[in-house]
């Protein structure tokens, strides 16, 4: 488990796959909910993540009630919260419902979809933020023109969080790109996947943020697919060295080495290329290695 | 005349529904699962949205129709064609309780051509999709098997106009290849879509499964020039 991001609002990065990961983290928030000062605060921060995170691993009632926990303690909080705080609780609600909302069938969820609102009701940075990643999730599970119309409705909430986080938004607007680009094919899918990477090269704040890193590999990873061989593989080259850098930090390390796989592979099939696929069996061997120090199962 | 036993209604997921008394999979599930086939619906809240028009041929006592209602909005319509005259009261029954403005209900088989069609000892007017003049069309549902050369052979004008989307159930070993031809003769594309019957997350929260091992046997088509896909699904 990994805090990352805004000091007093960080993000909540788990890796691995079992639901008693979560249970110290949760045991311990639940003892500091009614402290005071920065330890109190943060409790009640983190505790509707872990809730909503640890749902995904659990049966369906227990996964539930851990979802309707984690939605009412943000409404509780967007309530009683001083306003400087308002923005911040109100995205810790949207991305809260979100993840309540993910695991219903596609049809209820459509509703559920239509009654969060619309990004027009918010307009603080931490607010559209969560409002990118709500039309991001909805543009995954629709097809064709629908899902394009969603990712520009993601673009609009981007230009207007370019007002207040410029480069927040130059990063969120690249991941849009990215899912544009999955929706197109051969020269426009490259045109989509080459605005990606110009995007992310303006985002110089967050040039060693993993997150960021892993997004240039994947840009650069994508594009090599729809390259001749010698530029393919100085695209491979670039995405390599992206995704060995994310790797440095131990919370992004096994998605690191996922990716670093994954390029590898296609570098290693690019016509003309002699290999003995030494590399991709030590990084499959490093990956086996790191997924291994996870926990696997109730003790 | 006779009359049965009064029962309450059924609470479905997309809202209630007159009682049922008939022991058809679909409504077996209405009346176990509160659902029936919503892996369908599932796949096409992809699809559908604010202000579509939808035509969908046999009612299923409404089943999808109630979530088709409020999928499409205030400014779509769902036109509803059932052509056997009970399970046509039921769809009414049902458009009725839940009060969806924007339900058509018609009482009528849909061929290539006007005319009687007899259907279990019963006759229903036959008209053709084209005759129902929509002023815009994106999905055309069929629950009732094997009616899809005979749907589309009165469909050249509004599928020419409007392109809509074709989800079917297939009717079977029999006559799959030759719907599947049928729609492709129109220009479209052809995916396979098979869901299980069975949803363990239904409504209900009904553990047991009364259709075990069953998968539907669908498709969804998209006309050629629209440049939809559906990765993941079997092209045909």
């Amino acid at each position: 488990m990994y805090l990352s991001g805004d000091r007093e609002h960080p993000s909540l990065r788990h890796v691995g796959s079992h639901a008693d990961d979560f249970v110290p983290w949760l045991e311990a928030t639940r003892d500091y909910l009614d402290a005071g000062g920065e330890d109190g605060e943060l409790a009640r921060w983190l505790l509707p993540s872990l809730l909503y995170q640890r749902a995904a691993f659990l049966d369906r009632d227990d996964a539930t009630d851990h979802r309707d926990e984690a939605v009412a303690l943000c409404q509780a909080a967007l309530e009683r919260c001083p306003v400087t705080e308002r923005p911040w609780w109100r995205a810790h609600l949207l991305r809260a419902e979100l993840a309540r909302l993910s695991r219903q069938s596609g049809a209820s969820r459509l509703f559920a979809l239509r009654e969060l609102g619309r990004d027009s009701d918010d307009d603080h940075a931490p607010a559209l933020d969560a409002w990118i990643d709500i039309h991001l999730a909805w543009s995954g599970w629709l097809v064709g023109v629908a899902a394009r119309a969603r990712l520009q409705l993601a673009e609009e909430a981007c230009t207007r969080l370019a007002l207040a986080d410029p480069p927040r938004a130059a990063h969120r607007r690249a991941e849009i790109t990215l899912r544009h680009a999955a929706l197109e094919k051969g020269d426009a899918r490259l045109a989509r996947l080459d605005h990606a990477l110009a995007l992310l090269h303006t985002t110089d704040r967050d040039v060693e943020d993993p997150s960021t890193l892993l997004l240039f590999a994947e840009c650069a990873h994508q594009r090599a697919g729809l390259l001749a061989p010698d530029e393919a593989a100085e695209a491979c080259s670039f995405a390599l060295a992206h995704a060995f850098a994310a790797g440095q930090h131990p919370a992004w390390h096994i998605a690191s080495l996922e990716m670093r796989l994954a390029i590898q592979s296609t570098h290693d099939d690019l016509s003309g290329r002699a290999h003995d696929g030494a590399i991709a069996a030590t990084l499959r061997r490093e990956l086996a290695d790191a997924r291994s120090l996870l926990r696997t199962g109730s003790a | 005349m006779t009359r049965t036993k009064t029962s309450p209604l059924l609470t479905t997921r997309y809202g209630v529904a007159a009682p049922i008394a008939g022991d058809t999979p679909a409504e077996r599930s209405l009346q176990l699962y509160g659902e029936w086939a919503e892996h369908e619906t599932d796949l096409l809240s992809g699809v559908v949205t604010d202000g579509h028009y939808v035509v969908e041929i046999g009612g299923d006592h409404g089943a999808h129709t109630l979530w088709l209602a409020r999928a499409v909005g205030d400014t779509g319509a769902v036109h509803v064609v059932e052509p056997r005259r009970l399970p046509f009261q039921q769809l009414c029954a049902n458009t009725a309780l839940n009060q969806l403005v924007n339900v058509h209900t018609h009482h009528a088989w849909l061929g290539a051509s006007d005319g009687i069609e007899s259907l279990d000892g019963e006759v229903a007017r036959r008209t053709t999709l084209d005759q129902l003049q929509l002023p815009a069309l994106h999905l055309l549902k069929v629950n009732i098997p094997d009616v899809l050369p005979g749907l589309l052979g009165g469909a050249t004008a509004t599928l020419r106009d409007h392109r809509p989307l074709i989800y079917a159930r297939l009717g079977g070993l029999a006559s799959a290849e030759r719907e599947v031809d049928a729609v492709k003769a129109c220009g479209y594309r052809v995916w396979s879509h098979t869901p299980s019957v069975f949803n363990p997350e239904n409504h209900a929260g009904t553990a047991r499964n009364i259709f075990p091992g069953l998968l539907s046997c669908n498709i969804i088509a998209a006309h050629a020039e629209s440049g939809m896909e559906f990765e993941g699904m079997a092209e045909l």
